[in-house]
């Protein structure tokens, strides 16, 4: 789903929308659609509050409710985040009446694994490619803090190595591996 | 509730980022961390990198199945230790079976010694271990302290040990993905508090 696309802002919203609003979708389409989908448990619904969200972050732009551009990611936060309280208390006071259809439902995906449910399936097999072509000593390193979800520590000691250098390693691999996906130059000091 | 006050180098020092991805954060440290990254390019591309990289993790075939099985271990370690350690209820420490027999055969040879400044446990290097787990366990099966090294020795201060009575270390060898390899029975500590007079 794109930021622009759907009711929210009419038909045609991608042909028409102002710079501000793109670039508005840029910076922050990606976060609130994160924070969103974990908050509700749920991709449709968090893209739904991401719209909503930057609708009425782009509104209040336009009205100069908002003073000072340097608060504009508190702002957009704390807007998502009251749309998320008001969605969970709407939910609240419907789940009786629904409590059979919910029931009846798949399970959906709960905190962090519906994170995972962002990520497309041609993204995914770019990274399983990027993966891949990391050395084997740095992708050991990924297994064990993103797969296995070890402890910080615990991957240092198995590693031999401070939890300082465990940090700057890992900083090292995803730079690697963003330069691998093409999201980010080759680091010619790196 | 904070919003957006939190520090990259807070975020970096407690390993934000990964907790937030695996679910660890609860709501009251989620948030400002939620609120740093809606600012930080920096934090937040650790958070996005890291969640395309979990969305890999079937594929390449390394489950998390070590936080289950880590659970299911201290449990049955815990388990096996009070229900066998613990006669009755405010009644004398009676040393479980295991003890009495001798420690069980393993790869994994444990000494304990009287070291200069407390109870010291030393062992022999496992083929293979990138790290060990070192337990210390109170006669009634209470945890005194579990550290994961990669030393072969380890000590505690003498005046740590509060319980009087006997303390019993135990340790397990470590492949670098976590797995057991070896696992010694539970050696008699030396050097710890004496239990009082009666």
């Amino acid at each position: 789903m794109s930021p622009l696309s759907g009711g929210r802002y009419g038909e045609g919203a991608e042909a028409t929308a102002s710079s501000e609003d793109r670039e508005l979708a840029a910076r922050f389409w990606e976060r609130v659609r994160l924070f969103a989908s974990r908050r509700l448990g749920d991709v449709s619904l968090g893209e739904d509050l991401a719209q909503e969200t930057l609708h009425r972050v782009s509104a209040a732009l336009r009205e100069g409710r908002v003073d000072n551009l340097q608060a504009l990611p508190a702002f957009v936060f704390q807007t998502a985040r009251n749309l998320c309280l008001q969605r969970h208390r709407s939910a609240a006071r419907e789940s009786s009446a629904l409590g059979r259809w919910r029931a009846e439902q798949p399970a959906e995906a709960e905190g962090a694994d519906v994170l995972q449910a962002l990520v497309g399936a041609e993204r995914a097999a770019a990274v399983r490619r990027a993966l891949s072509l990391l050395e084997p000593g740095d992708r050991t390193l990924i297994e064990q803090l993103y797969y296995e979800e070890a402890a910080s520590a615990v991957v240092a000691v198995r590693l031999r190595i401070t939890p300082e250098a465990l940090r700057v390693r890992k900083h090292r691999v995803l730079r690697r591996l963003a330069v691998l996906l093409g999201d980010r130059e080759q680091d010619v000091t790196s | 509730m904070s919003s957006g006050d939190l520090t990259c180098e807070q975020v970096e020092r407690d390993q934000l980022d990964l907790k937030y991805l695996h679910g660890r954060l609860s709501p009251e440290r989620a948030e400002p961390f939620e609120a740093h990254f809606f600012g930080c390019d920096r934090c937040w591309d650790l958070v996005r990198m890291g969640q395309e990289v979990r969305a890999t993790r079937p594929v390449l075939g390394a489950r998390p199945t070590r936080p289950w099985w880590l659970a299911a271990a201290a449990v049955l370690v815990g388990a096996l230790g009070i229900g066998l350690w613990r006669a009755s209820p405010g009644n004398e420490t009676v040393a479980p079976d295991n003890l009495r027999a001798g420690p069980a055969p393993s790869a994994l040879d444990v000494r304990a010694l009287a070291g200069g400044t407390g109870p010291t446990a030393i062992w022999n290097i496992v083929p293979g271990a990138a790290s060990y787990r070192v337990r210390l366990f109170t006669g009634d099966g209470g945890l005194v302290t579990e550290r994961e090294i990669s030393d072969t020795s380890f000590a505690v201060p003498g005046d740590s040990l509060v319980t009087p009575g006997p303390h019993y270390w135990q340790v397990q060898a470590l492949d670098r993905m976590g797995r057991e390899l070896a696992r010694s029975g539970l050696i008699e500590a030396a050097g710890a508090v004496p239990r009082p007079a009666p």
